[in-house]
């Protein structure tokens, strides 16, 4: 039996004119699955296709041609709405509602009980940390907030498949680290996940398979630790080695006929800085880091 | 053209609009059919009964808790997004129309009428924008800004999202509207001076049926066609026996209304019936412009004439009229003979008449048959048996004069047997003269007369109250019918008898309890004393009576007729009567 959460074959979309004149096709003959529990990255430069097809799982658009069921149901069935959330590229919600009326609203179109409504906003809106700016207007949010209350929004049901569009984008480094870190709880507690982003970062760090679309094409499909392995090459970790150690190494490499060996010291990213300055700074306020002082604690991720 | 006052039918209007709704739906289904068939071909069918069954089953699962939440949503928007600021604006408009809008020369009614068309001039022009703005925000806006996305990637049907959205517009709509005509009701009930503020109550009309009297009094269908289109808009002609005549089949207590008329201390309360008409006057002569100026004079009579229903349509025709002429003003014996003349020129010269005036007659003897009958009065039923009778041999003469008409055919019409029904409704109406005058009164009371102006802007002059407690200087037969109704009680009670004579109290009695003058009170005790000595009364077992055994009615109707009870006051003999209890009865005519 399969285990697969959405099923598309031979998907085309052709955007047409008035006239009905072709003007762009969009998508073309796209077929892959996506499994219950994982979370897959939808990839492409502008105008790949990510968002149409996208949109077409979520029946805003209809097909050309071809197929799609999403929980096993036809895109263009409005029930499968019950157990999916969707967080669209950018937050497209009311703004002269505050978050608790955001929530409640949305929470009524999924015919929720009050009681359920109530329990299940205080939940999202702590874990969005919105909890101080949920009485404000989303009119006053900054882009931050708009997404986290967008997400908020999109888990309302507590979904099966959640439906990410650029989830990062707009989000500070802390705000992308939270939001990678809800992704994985969510896939941790056995929910589907589909993202389309630019932020090649982010879906290497939270994405089990992804699928690269180029001018409505698919490129390239599969797991992503499968997909970036470099299967000509080794990589070796220890702590700190001395000149004399680093000469007995070379040596034995060389007597297995290995020649261009490295040794230097790994550097962390830029966000695993700005997360340690950010979290440094909460606890001693007031105090400017040197660049040795930095290098010295870095401990190669561990931020 | 004509002019339908029924009144409005709900069931009927839903009606009319599920059918055009439902030939709407036809269609549109029928175009998208053929749409799909265009686009797509042979699968059109597939796509289109798939549509079909999505848009049915959209239908059949709508949800109240979404559709409220999307009307939650709009009414929010309203508020959040300030669209009720359209109060503010009513609120400044109303501080400062006082300014503008009194006007201590105008009249009052003029008064109550430019408040109320200033404030719903100034609700619609206000809800106007409210509604506009609301529509703009609603739907066009979520489509725009796509906040539409994440409402309909929710389990919401299209449908829902529609009747939503406009079921909250339509709320605010409603809300504001509700707001501004309370705001408005008191704002105008303030401002108003106290004894215009009756005006401001809802008047629910009550129509009546309409029909003329020709400048010959007699009874027409419509009036003067003066080139005027509007079928109920015929003119009578002034200075002449032409009447319009409105009949009411429906007045009974919840038609009197309570008016206060005039303002402090004159002030006083009226209970009666309110009359509103608006007339129109076409002039055949120019007139000066004194004469144009001052209006016409109009007058209202409340009339109660169960014979005028009875014996009106026996009209039709020149030769009939003298039965009905006589049969209408109560002269039944000189109606029976009338009558009995007829039936002798059918008789010997049946030919004479046309067979218009056959059907006419026949229909007029029908007519006061059915009239008479739904009087249900056990002393009439003789007298309608015959009347249907005659209808009936009528209806035998008619077949028979239709047969040879249209075919040709030379059967001997009945004429004889019609003119003998004739001669035996003649000598039942000779024969129960005194029971139909007595049973069938006419009622005419005259209202005072005033002037309407020549223009249709005078419309609300001729608002008359016309109050229950009538009293006016009765006709002859109106104080034939008050004095024998007194008497006879009276005498029942020994009220007019003392000794061998007629009560010395009697003057007294008929002032305090009959209202009569005391001038009339004393004519009419000396006229009663001249009766006595005269023998044309007598006083047997302590109670006066009238000698031939003639009932009150027929005594004092003698009395008048021998003008014996002129009045002796300039004012006539003024009686009082109750508009409900006393014109109602038997129907209720203002001519």
């Amino acid at each position: 039996m399969s285990n697969a959460v959405i099923e598309i074959r031979n998907l085309s979309k052709i955007y047409r004119d008035f006239w009905g004149r072709k003007k762009v096709q969009a998508v073309k003959s796209l077929s892959m699955d996506v499994q219950k529990g994982e979370v897959f990255g939808l990839l492409g430069p502008n105008g790949s296709g990510k968002t149409t097809t996208m949109k077409m799982l979520l029946g805003l658009l209809f097909p050309t041609s071809g197929e799609m069921t999403i929980l096993g149901k036809s895109a263009s069935d409005v029930s499968k709405n019950e157990k999916i959330g969707y967080l669209p590229e950018e937050s497209y919600l009311y703004r002269f509602l505050n978050a608790d009326e955001t929530l409640d609203f949305y929470g009524r179109l999924f015919n929720m009980s009050a009681a359920d409504r109530i329990r299940r906003s205080d939940e999202l809106i702590e874990m969005v940390g919105l909890g101080k700016a949920r009485r404000r207007q989303l009119k006053e949010y900054s882009k931050g907030m708009t997404r986290r209350i967008g997400l908020a929004q999109a888990l309302i049901n507590d979904p099966e498949l959640v439906l990410l569009d650029e989830p990062t984008s707009g989000l500070d480094p802390l705000g992308t680290r939270e939001m990678k870190d809800l992704i994985l709880r969510l896939k941790a507690q056995g929910k589907t996940v589909v993202m389309c982003s630019h932020q090649l970062a982010d879906v290497q760090d939270v994405c089990d398979r992804i699928a690269v679309l180029f001018q409505g094409e698919l490129k390239v499909l599969g797991r992503v630790d499968e997909l970036l392995e470099m299967r000509n090459e080794t990589q070796m970790r220890t702590s700190s080695l001395s000149k004399e150690a680093e000469e007995d190494i070379r040596k034995v490499l060389e007597k297995h006929n290995i020649k261009n060996a490295q040794f230097t010291s790994p550097r962390a990213d830029l966000e695993e800085l700005f997360l340690r300055t950010v979290r440094e700074s909460g606890e001693r306020p007031g105090r400017r880091f040197s660049a040795e002082e930095i290098a010295a604690s870095g401990k190669g991720g561990n931020a | 053209m004509d002019f339908d006052i029924r009144p409005y039918n709900l069931s009927s209007a839903a009606t009319s609009w599920m059918m055009l709704v439902g030939i709407l739906t036809l269609i549109s289904v029928g175009l998208s059919f053929v749409l799909s068939l265009a686009r797509n071909g042979g699968s059109g069918v597939a796509i289109f009964t798939r549509g079909l069954g999505s848009y049915l089953g959209d239908l059949f699962s709508l949800s109240l808790g979404r559709i409220y939440a999307l009307t939650k949503l709009t009414l929010l928007e309203a508020i959040r997004r300030k669209a009720l600021l359209v109060f503010v604006v009513f609120a400044v408009l109303l501080m400062f129309a006082g300014w503008f809008l009194t006007d201590t020369n105008s009249r009052p009614e003029l008064q109550v009428s430019i408040h109320v068309t200033f404030l719903l001039t100034a609700i619609a022009w206000l809800i106007l924008p409210a509604v506009i703005f609301l529509s703009c925000w609603a739907l066009p806006e979520d489509i725009r800004i796509r906040s539409l996305h994440t409402v309909v990637t929710k389990p919401a049907r299209r449908l829902e999202i529609v009747i939503g959205r406009m079921a909250g517009m339509g709320i605010v709509a409603c809300l504001v509207l509700v707001v501004m005509g309370v705001i408005g009701a008191v704002w105008i009930y303030r401002k108003l001076p106290e004894n215009s503020r009756s005006q401001l109550t809802c008047r629910v009309p009550v129509f009546g049926q309409l029909y003329f009297f020709d400048v010959d009094g007699q009874p027409a269908a419509t009036g003067i066609n003066v080139g005027d289109t509007w079928m109920y808009r015929s003119h009578i002609a002034g200075n002449s026996r032409a009447r319009a005549v409105w009949m009411f089949r429906d007045v009974n207590e919840s038609s009197i209304v309570r008016e206060t008329i005039g303002t402090g201390d004159e002030a006083k309360t009226v209970e009666g019936v309110k009359l509103e008409c608006r007339f129109e006057a076409f002039r055949t002569v120019k007139g000066s412009e004194k004469s144009v100026l001052q209006g016409v004079q109009a007058q209202y009579t409340l009339s109660s004439n169960p014979r005028e229903e009875a014996f009106g349509m026996l009209s039709q025709g020149e030769a009939l009229r003298p039965v009905a002429d006589a049969l209408r003003d109560g002269q039944f014996r000189n109606g029976s003979e009338r009558l009995k003349e007829l039936a002798t020129r059918v008789r010997s010269n049946p030919d004479e008449l046309r067979p218009a005036d056959y059907l006419g007659l026949q229909n007029g003897l029908a007519v006061a048959g059915v009239v008479l009958k739904e009087l249900k009065l056990p002393a009439l039923l003789p007298v309608q048996e015959k009347f249907e009778a005659a209808s009936n041999s009528g209806i035998a003469l008619i077949r028979v004069l239709q047969i040879n008409n249209t075919t040709g055919a030379t059967d001997k019409p009945p004429y004889a047997e019609f003119a003998e029904s004739l001669e035996t409704l003649a000598g039942g109406i000779l024969e129960n003269a005194d029971v139909l005058h007595e049973s069938l009164p006419k009622l005419e009371v005259p209202l005072p007369a005033f002037h309407i102006s020549e223009y249709h802007e005078g419309a609300a002059e001729n608002i008359t109250v016309v109050p229950r407690k009538l009293r006016f200087a009765a006709d002859y037969e109106t104080l034939a019918r008050f004095l024998s109704g007194i008497f006879e009680k009276w005498s029942e009670e020994g009220k007019l008898v003392e000794g061998n004579a007629i009560s010395s109290g009697l003057v007294d009695s008929l002032q305090k309890d009959a209202s009569v003058s005391p001038l009339n009170a004393e004519l009419l005790v000396t006229v009663l004393n001249e009766q006595l000595t005269a023998g044309t009364l007598k006083i047997s077992d302590g109670k006066l009576a009238v000698v031939d055994g003639r009932r009150w009615f027929a005594f004092f109707d003698d009395l008048i007729r021998k003008e014996l009870l002129i009045s002796q006051d300039t004012d006539g003999w003024l009686i009082e009567k109750d508009l409900l209890t006393d014109l109602v009865s038997n129907g209720f005519y203002a001519s």
